[in-house]
């Protein structure tokens, strides 16, 4: 059926065709997009009617891609294949419903529709592509193919400092994507296709990649290379190169200060997708490349991977808590939320990693209907300053019962999606040091602070925007309340938000088989790797 | 693995009890701004009707066994997380006492906010709250219950700051969240400690006791910290008095008779969790919290500040008495405590309802300066006040004299007759038996007989305010707990407890006691003008405490602003380094290789310039290097 | 010092002030007598050496320069003539066709 390729080819196709349509009719592109996001929520519905439950990778498409012969240095492939498992599909469908509200959300843009909305939809086919690739060559032509449109819509329809918010968005996530290039041509030259006989033929094949037996005797990254550099093992290095390319994408702490400037200048829509689905990445590489590949690395780090999780947590929620700009708060609690994820993939026990899938799953939700309410107060004064504002719920009560919905949600309470994740990854990690001894308690209870702290710098926000007598420095106009598309937007979030809270089986069911499985193998073959 | 549940008659008597004031709340929510009037009638008739299941729901339990329901809510790791529910004696008088008088709040609400703008926020909230309550009540795994629990804190919070203009509530509800979160990431760290030790969550659960000794003991500590947080014990109480910024209904409801009591009733409820060391934690922290609470309810001037301590105390006194192992003088005090203190505060409303009618909105009609002499003009707000001041007193003939002593009986057995810590735990509960009659006569005393010191045109409060004054004062005798005024004993015994043997030289004493206290307290208060007296606001250097742990955190938070500016200024570092070696690579490539090449042309075209001005056109010139390179020529050729 | 060297000197000289004039003089036809003079000087000096080999071939040549002198003149003149024709001067400083236009 190949309703993987549909889902991924269908924006950027109509990406190309519609560059062809004359930039006069402006106000066609988003009717455009809003109709491929709907396709793909078709789509997605088919997907997930045929998904059944059971581990394993499902929907697969595999076609060769690029065959050279390379000579005596033997035979270069690389193939289309994609294919979804739990991690993905949850991710994919993630994607698929914020991109919908993120098109919905660009409504109001005015300056130059045709380009955005082609970018917006490129952007679409790359973060698919992304999610559904097993072949790291393609995922990390999709990968990179995310950047630039990102780069250009931020610093073209961004705030007042985007070109400075873009260039440095660019850089890192460019520095992250470097780190990871190097380990893909590392991986290439040491992993060979288990078909391969006499003649070695070298592939990207991501499930290769995991199996210990294709790796070739006495390459970088085999197991009985006894080269060093520093102190550690070349394989040691390809993991820490592979993490610091992903936690920049995460943010962690202290890689994660593109993030709160890239939010600030982003526009409405772009933040959305920027929180809600690109930070992502960052922990769907380690669970599904850098965790997998190297499993003797993965377990002898993760002490280290839990602290920066830790340190992230804590950081982030502490600067929030200094921040005076709504949409910085909101930027920094990404940080700390995206802290327990990695938190939760360090315990590496299946609580853990159920709770980072979850968590990653219901950040997306709730981060998305954040920075959306962010951008509503943002559209009617252009004023994004906690301290200019007091009393808005006398004045906007619909918007602010969204508010505090989601500023609820987003502190951990439960009945909310967030709350489950996070609590999954608290039992992950508490469980790590007696289940495999690799994170110790005290990170665990120690990352429960960051629930005090978030709830510190919500109830705080509240505090001082929306309750009180009522205020607004330089307003330019009327406050009014929530209008019809705005309910459209931020309804099913909320809605989402609520229905995962209440229901975590509904997608605990594609997780739980993901999780059990990531961890047995991981531990298989960690066990046969470590001596 | 869990049995699929029986839907049986009290099955869908109990879904019903939980989700009725569910369907209240929503129905509010969803109701126009402009019909709001319709909220206190759709919430106050669904709680009537809750209250009535609630009822029937109690007889059916304490006619047959436990009823208990499971059902699988999600599987994490192969292992089941249950959304359980265990119905019991105690639970369904919980459930009982919790629709009841939630019901008589909303009753009471009806004429208190009759005037409130929010009412719709107001009934919504508080049928949300009566749901999250019962569902807390209800629920026997201990993620449901700590999800609950949570959610009764949210509600909580968003009732305390229903006043949402006023500086003073929003302060203290944010407070309180905070001070609960505290105490909820107890609760939370104790849940992991079980589920990581013993995989399940169910309170009855035998594997839950199958975990090394170190980690149980460490579990009930955490969980008891969610009881401190909860139940406003020492050191986390200060958030109890603040709450009294929210509207006096729901001081009623939340923060005396129900929220506050469920830290009780879950130390009642996992009690077998318990190691001998959280017993003594348990106990030495309730008895502190008992003796700071009456302290600090004898210096208050604003009546439902006293009230809130006096709340604080008697909640110290329960968790005590749970501690010291007197679980049923415990539970049943719990149960009494949230008819009596209900009854104050919804007196205290109807008081504070009586002053804002007489529109002097410059008094503070809270202040019991400003009070006095209120007797003849509200009776039945007095009578009923009484009646619940005494219960709270102990005086015989009331409930609280029933469960106190209950408690003090208990207490004064586990004691034992050796002298040890356990002495000063219950000498503890003596200096409060002794202390609340002292400041309830205060209370009643300023309030209702000092001279008045203001000439008011007061009113007594509407009918629909004062049937749940009435209901509850007559809740607080103790004819319904025991036929007997004074011996427990003869109890009716619908909770099923063994009780035991009551020693009347306990009784005794309690009762010589009081009457020592009445006795002074109104020697003490006879002849006092209220407003020498000083205002003293028992803290406890709490405050000081916490607020420094703000500064701290937000010296934290200012300090990780700079470790931002630190990464970004190392980042714009490299960044200006790359700008200024790629500046010095310009330079070179402008200057150096294209200089070279440069230079190259530069000297050709030179020379040219010096051969081509010899070609200047001129013969003369022209013949002059011609003869000159004859010269040239043939001085090389002779030499 | 003989006769004959004294005489070498003269055809130097000769030659040196006819160079001079041929160099300096601004008048195309002063330049073309100082040419004169130069063509005389090396008659001179073939002479001069055809008195020192006792023959006859230094006289010949002599005559012959001599022959072509004139005829040079005349085409000298007659260019001259012809450019002051053409030019409207006939000094040669004013006249630089040769040299590449600025």
């Amino acid at each position: 059926m190949y309703l993987l390729s549909l889902l991924i080819f269908i924006p950027i196709g109509t990406a190309l065709l519609a560059l062809l349509i004359p930039s006069r009719l402006a106000s066609s592109f988003r009717s455009i997009a809003l109709g491929v996001s709907i396709v793909q929520v078709i789509i997605l519905l088919l997907i997930l009617s045929q998904y059944n439950y059971e581990g394993g990778f499902h929907l697969i498409e595999k076609i060769p891609w690029i065959s050279i012969d390379l000579g005596s240095w033997g035979l270069l492939q690389a193939e289309y294949f994609v294919a979804l498992d739990g991690l993905s599909l949850s991710m994919v469908a993630l994607s698929v419903f914020i991109l919908l509200i993120a098109t919905i959300s660009s409504w109001t843009i005015e300056k130059n529709r045709k380009g955005y909305f082609i970018l917006l939809l490129i952007l679409n086919g790359a973060i698919i592509g992304s999610f559904c690739a097993l072949d790291f060559l393609l995922f990390y032509v999709f990968f990179e193919f995310m950047l630039l449109p990102m780069y250009f819509l931020i610093g073209i329809w961004g705030g007042v400092k985007r070109e400075y918010a873009s260039i440095k968005f660019f850089l890192y996530t460019l520095l992250g994507s470097i780190l990871i290039l190097i380990v893909i041509v590392a991986l290439y030259i040491s992993v060979k296709t288990p078909e391969s006989s006499d003649r070695i033929v070298h592939t990207f094949n991501v499930l290769h990649m995991q199996d210990v037996n294709n790796l070739i005797p006495n390459s970088l990254l085999s197991l009985d290379s006894t080269k060093l550099l520093g102190s550690f093992s070349f394989r040691y290095w390809a993991f820490l190169l592979l993490f610091i390319g992903f936690i920049i994408k995460l943010p962690a702490v202290p890689f994660h200060t593109w993030l709160p400037d890239a939010h600030v200048e982003a526009p409405t829509p772009i933040s959305v997708i920027l929180a809600a689905l690109l930070l992502k990445f960052g922990a769907y590489g380690l669970l599904r490349f850098a965790y997998p590949i190297f499993p003797d690395a993965a377990i002898h780090f993760s002490w280290f991977v839990g602290l920066i999780g830790l340190i992230s947590i804590i950081y982030g929620a502490l600067n929030a808590l200094s921040s005076k700009d709504l949409k910085r708060l909101i930027a920094y609690s990404s940080v700390s939320h995206m802290g327990f994820v990695l938190l939760g993939i360090a315990s590496a026990t299946v609580e853990g990693i159920t709770g980072a899938v979850y968590q990653m799953f219901s950040h997306g939700i709730i981060s998305a209907m954040l920075f959306l309410i962010a951008g509503v107060l943002y559209d009617r004064t252009g004023d994004r300053m906690i301290g200019n504002y007091s009393g808005l719920a006398s004045k906007m009560r619909n918007y602010s019962a969204f508010v505090l919905i989601a500023f609820f949600a987003s502190m951990g309470l439960p009945g909310f999606a967030g709350f489950m994740g996070e609590v999954m990854i608290f039992f992950g990690a508490f469980q790590s040091s007696t289940v495999n001894g690799l994170i110790p308690t005290w990170m665990a209870i120690t990352a429960t602070l960051g629930l005090l702290l978030g709830a510190a710098y919500y109830l705080w926000t509240i505090q001082r925007m929306f309750y009180g007598p009522f205020s607004v420095k330089n307003v330019t106009s009327d406050l009014t309340d929530l209008d019809s598309r705005e309910y459209i937007m931020l309804l099913p979030l909320a809605l989402a938000a609520l229905v995962f809270g209440v229901l975590p089986q509904l997608l605990l069911n594609y997780i739980n088989p993901f999780a059990s499985e990531f961890v047995n193998n991981l531990f298989q073959s960690g066990n046969v790797l470590t001596p | 693995m869990i049995a699929a549940p029986e839907y049986s008659f009290s099955f869908w008597l109990t879904l019903s009890v939980l989700v009725i004031p569910l369907v209240a709340s929503l129905s509010c929510f969803s109701i126009k701004q402009k019909i709001g009037w319709l909220a206190p009638l759709i919430s106050s008739v669904l709680l009537l009707i809750a209250s009535i299941l609630a009822i029937v729901l109690f007889f059916q339990v304490s006619n047959s066994a436990e009823v208990s329901y499971s059902w699988v809510w999600f599987t994490l790791n192969q292992k089941e997380i249950a959304f359980s529910i265990l119905l019991d004696s105690n639970t369904s008088i919980m459930i009982l006492i919790v629709t009841v008088i939630s019901f008589l709040v909303h009753l009471f609400s009806i004429g208190y906010m009759a005037e409130d703008q929010h009412q719709v926020r107001y009934f919504g909230m508080l049928g949300f709250f009566t749901f999250a309550m019962l569902g807390l009540v209800m629920s026997s795994n201990l993620l449901i219950t700590f999800i609950f629990w949570e959610l009764v804190g949210v509600s909580s919070y968003r009732l305390i700051a229903h006043y949402q203009e006023k500086e003073s509530a929003i302060k203290a509800a944010t407070k309180a969240f905070l001070l609960n979160k505290i105490g909820d990431l107890g609760f939370l760290i104790g849940l992991i400690i079980f589920w990581s030790w013993s995989g399940t969550l169910e309170i009855g659960d035998p594997n839950l006791l199958r975990i090394p000794a170190f980690w149980l003991t460490a579990a009930g500590v955490c969980i008891f910290i969610g009881v401190i947080g909860k139940s406003a014990q020492f050191p986390l109480f200060n958030w109890l008095p603040d709450a009294m910024e929210g509207p006096t209904p729901v001081s009623a409801l939340i923060h005396a008779a129900t929220m506050v009591a469920a830290g009780v009733f879950l130390l009642m409820r996992i009690s077998n969790l318990f190691t001998e060391d959280v017993f003594m934690l348990i106990a030495i922290t309730g008895s502190i919290t008992t003796v700071a609470g009456a302290i600090g309810a004898l210096f208050q001037f604003d009546i439902k500040k006293v009230l809130a301590y006096s709340t604080i105390s008697q909640l110290g006194l329960m968790v005590m008495a749970m501690g010291a192992g007197a679980m049923q003088g415990g539970y049943f005090h719990l149960l009494h405590h949230a008819f009596f203190k209900a009854g104050l505060f919804l007196g205290a409303g109807a008081i504070i309802h009586a002053m804002h009618q007489n529109h002097q909105s410059n008094l503070d009609a809270q202040d019991i300066r400003n009070l006095g002499g209120l007797r003849k003009k509200l009776p039945v707000t007095f009578i009923s006040f009484a009646i619940c001041a005494a219960a709270l007193a102990g005086i015989p003939f009331t409930s609280g004299f029933v469960s106190k002593e209950l408690i003090l009986t208990q207490m004064t057995t586990w004691a034992g007759n050796e002298i040890s810590w356990r002495w000063i735990v219950m000498s503890s509960a003596w200096v409060v038996t002794l202390l609340t009659p002292i400041y309830t006569f205060r209370l009643i005393w300023f309030i209702f007989f000092s001279k008045p010191q203001h000439q008011h045109n007061v009113e007594e409060a509407p009918v629909i305010m004062r049937i749940p004054m009435i209901v509850l004062a007559t809740g607080s005798l103790a004819i319904l707990s025991s036929l007997s005024p004074i011996h427990i004993s003869s109890a009716i015994n619908l909770l099923q407890h063994s009780y035991p043997e009551i020693n009347s030289k306990v009784s005794l004493a309690s009762i010589v006691i009081i009457g020592i206290a009445l006795a002074a307290a109104f020697y003490i208060f006879k002849n006092q003008e209220v407003k020498n007296q000083k205002l003293i606001t028992p803290h406890f250097y709490l405050d000081v405490v916490s607020n420094y742990f703000m500064v701290l955190t937000l010296k934290l938070s200012e300090a990780t602003k700079g470790g931002d500016k630190l990464i970004d200024s190392v980042i714009h570092g490299i960044s200006y380094l790359q700008i200024t070696f790629a500046h010095i690579t310009g330079w070179a490539d402008r200057y150096l290789v294209d200089g070279f090449v440069d230079g190259i042309a530069y000297s050709a075209k030179g020379v040219g310039a010096i051969t081509r001005s010899l070609a200047n056109g001129k013969i003369q010139s022209y013949l002059l290097w011609a003869m000159a390179g004859l010269v040239i020529f043939i001085v090389w050729i002779l030499y | 010092m003989s006769k004959t060297d004294l005489l070498f000197y003269l055809s130097a000289f000769l030659f040196c002030s006819g160079l001079l004039i041929a160099v300096t003089k601004k008048n195309a036809i002063v330049v073309l007598m100082g040419i004169e003079l130069m063509l005389n000087a090396a008659n001179l000096n073939l002479v001069l050496f055809n008195f020192q080999k006792k023959g006859m071939d230094g006289q010949l040549f002599a005559l012959f320069i001599i022959i072509v002198a004139v005829c040079e003149a005349a085409v000298g003149i007659a260019i001259i003539l012809k450019t002051y024709h053409y030019y409207h001067t006939s000094v040669p400083d004013q006249i630089s066709d040769l040299k590449e236009k600025n």
